[in-house]
């Protein structure tokens, strides 16, 4: 088995392919993290390379299946696992076939597994449109936290600031310690590193917080109660940032 | 900040309101937000997803995407059906416009909310009580420039020149048929008439053709949907999907929900008194994704006076009744034919006939493409080969079987019951 060990960014991962085709060694393994290697195994560690990967990324562009690039830096906003390995398969069988659109030949296991892997991140953006929810802070702010299981942070902003526009407010990703920042007029991306965030809410927050719940429970039709298909819609792990679900939490 | 709070008591909903006026405004089905992308405006606050976004789930596992509440519950109707009928002793309340108005833009501030479903009970008079809902939603509109989705209630037999105004400012309007047939809504329903509902539902339906026809209009920019209460009355399920398919044709809806009768009040002698089950209403919706989606006719789905076997879904129960259909090669048959075949839905056809441009598929390929292959293999041949049975016994067995198994992955015991018992023999699980 071959494995690739790399930093993890977009550039190293353009160049990891460039080796692995001018190498003539395509790897089964792509990672930015140790391996436990067994009998056999070689394990290359790759350097960035810029000028590698630009040739990668010419290459890229010129490919007849359409929005390679675009998917790519979507794809690398995943927290799965093998994301690298997926996305790696994936651009070699673009690669192999330059002339043929095959995005959409579903019957290649690397095509429907890179589908997926993008098929996640979106489904997860689109929750998280939802099920985000926003306190107000005693300066007039609103803030929201949240745990995703990919980086999307960035990608959610453009939809609140649309619709939030007159309303200054941060996006926390507490798994990553990212925060994106929206003061009414710009956007802006800070990371956390190891510090606390702090916020003091308005007095106002808990009445809100009583009056949604209330809502919760009301608009619920008792002799209908279908908890398996609400879990289905709501599984438990969004529970935590969710007013009407925190009381559930505790009883669970 | 005293200030401020101080206010904030006067004009904001009270808890004991709140649950008042929601849980009268619960059995409206209807919660969705998609249909319409109006966008915000300059210093105004929301905007409408197409797509809709639901923002949390109750726990009988219905999506929460507005705030669904009534202006007032107090009724001057008796209908046999309503939780909120004259005649029954319910708390009752009422909110004013502007107090609407501030809970749904602090809820919507929060992400809580897509909008709002505001709906009412007939106060007084029908033109009355239309009013007010107007008055709401233009002061949401206009005073808060609120550009998120609202979906309104229209009160039968109100002034047209009401509800076609009402039209102008909200994304979706519905008035409720109710019932399944005129007999049913005179019996149950003497109040309102059959009429008064569908009149301006058609009024609805023409202008909206009208302003869609000049450009992107905004008159009702996610259209008319319409709700009934299904086992409530006698109608038969072939009736039912009838009457869905015909509002469909005549009015444009975008939807028509149906809502399982609860007993919502004390004993009536013309209600039944247990609630229908819910999978008659789930079935009841696939007929109608079947008619919406599939290419499906209500004629060929079911007959008049049938019912959708509760065992297995509408399009399994057509597929059966149909053997000179089947079966259907994988590799050549078009999109429309695909989707007909059970276990295969719009997903997997998408991924089929694209994936076939590239070579011929086989069962190995569909599995991963996620194809029901349990209950699509007796119905599919892949480059001429068959895996399923003719026998039209087993094959009903099996879609029972995969239809009441939820739960595919049991643990097996020695005291298993027959049924798993047997699909382990058979080799289904």
């Amino acid at each position: 088995m071959t494995t690739y060990i790399f930093n993890g960014s977009k550039i190293g991962l353009l160049t990891c392919i460039f080796d692995a085709y001018y190498e003539k060694r395509i790897p089964n393994l792509i990672t930015d993290k140790p391996v436990q290697s067994g009998f056999g195994d070689v394990v290359y560690e790759i350097e960035n390379d810029l000028e590698k990967a630009e040739r990668v990324k010419n290459c890229l562009k010129g490919v007849a299946t359409p929005n390679v690039l675009k998917d790519l830096n979507l794809a690398l906003k995943s927290g799965q696992e093998n994301k690298f390995t997926v996305i790696f398969n994936y651009l070699k069988a673009v690669i192999d076939n330059k002339r043929i659109d095959v995005s959409k030949n579903f019957a290649d296991q690397r095509i429907l597994a890179f589908c997926d892997l993008l098929k996640k991140i979106t489904n997860e953006i689109h929750r998280f449109k939802g099920f985000i929810r926003f306190e107000e802070s005693r300066d007039g702010y609103f803030y929201a936290h949240y745990t995703p299981e990919n980086d999307i942070t960035w990608l959610l902003m453009p939809h609140f600031t649309a619709r939030l526009a007159d309303q200054a407010f941060i996006i926390h990703d507490t798994k990553r310690n990212v925060l994106a920042l929206y003061d009414g007029q710009s956007v802006r991306q800070v990371d956390g590193g190891d510090g606390i965030v702090t916020v003091y809410l308005s007095d106002e927050e808990v009445n809100f917080r009583k009056l949604w719940q209330t809502y919760y429970d009301s608009v619920n039709i008792k002799e209908r109660k279908n908890h398996r298909l609400m879990k289905s819609f709501l599984p438990i792990k969004f529970w935590k940032n969710l007013p009407e679900k925190c009381v559930d939490i505790a009883n669970f | 900040m005293f200030f401020k709070s101080f206010c904030w008591v006067f004009i904001m909903l009270d808890y004991q309101r709140l649950k008042i006026l929601t849980e009268s405004a619960k059995y409206d089905v209807s919660c969705s937000s998609s249909g319409s992308s109006r966008r915000n405006t300059p210093k105004g606050i929301g905007n409408a997803e197409i797509s809709g976004i639901c923002h949390s789930f109750t726990e009988d596992g219905r999506c929460i995407s507005l705030l669904k509440i009534l202006l007032t519950n107090k009724c001057a109707y008796d209908c046999q059906y309503c939780v909120n009928r004259r005649s029954n002793d319910v708390p009752r309340a009422e909110a004013s416009p502007e107090e609407i108005c501030e809970l749904v833009i602090n809820f919507y501030r929060r992400n809580m909310i897509e909008g709002l479903f505001l709906s009412s009970a007939v106060d007084q008079n029908p033109d009355n009580t239309m009013e007010k809902l107007l008055e709401t939603v233009i002061r949401l509109r206009k005073l808060h420039r609120f550009n998120g989705y609202i979906h309104l209630k229209g009160i039968p037999s109100a002034d047209q020149k009401l509800i076609m105004r009402a039209g102008e400012y909200v994304d979706r309007m519905s008035f409720n048929v109710e019932l399944p047939s005129e007999r049913s809504l005179k019996l149950l329903a003497p109040q309102k008439s059959k009429a008064g509902i569908l009149l301006p539902m058609d009024l609805m339906a023409k202008e909206r053709r009208q302003a869609t026809s000049i450009r992107y209009s905004k008159f009702l920019p996610a259209g008319q949907t319409t709700q009934m209460i299904v086992g409530a009355s006698p109608e038969s399920d072939g009736h039912i999907v009838r009457l869905t398919q015909g509002l469909y044709r005549k009015f444009s809806l975008k939807r028509v929900y149906f809502s399982s009768y609860v007993p919502t009040n004390d004993f009536n002698p013309s209600l039944p008194t247990v609630p229908v089950g819910l999978l008659r209403e789930h079935r009841l919706y696939q007929a109608d994704w079947l008619m919406r989606f599939y290419g499906f006719t209500a004629e060929e789905l079911l007959d008049e006076n049938e019912n959708i076997p509760e065992g297995y879904d509408p399009k399994c129960h057509w597929a059966l009744k149909h053997p000179e259909f089947f079966p259907v090669e994988i590799n050549t048959a078009p999109p429309e034919v695909l989707v007909r075949v059970p276990g295969i839905g719009f997903r997997s056809a998408y991924k089929i006939v694209n994936a076939r441009r590239y070579g011929k598929l086989d069962f190995e390929h569909l599995a991963k493409m996620r194809v029901v292959l349990k209950r699509a293999r007796n119905f599919i041949t892949c480059k001429g080969k068959f895996l399923g049975t003719e026998n039209q016994l087993i094959i009903k067995n099996t879609l029972l079987l995969t239809a009441t198994d939820s739960e595919p992955f049991t643990q097996l015991s020695l005291f298993s019951n027959d049924e798993i018992k047997r699909s382990v023999l058979i080799g289904e699980i």
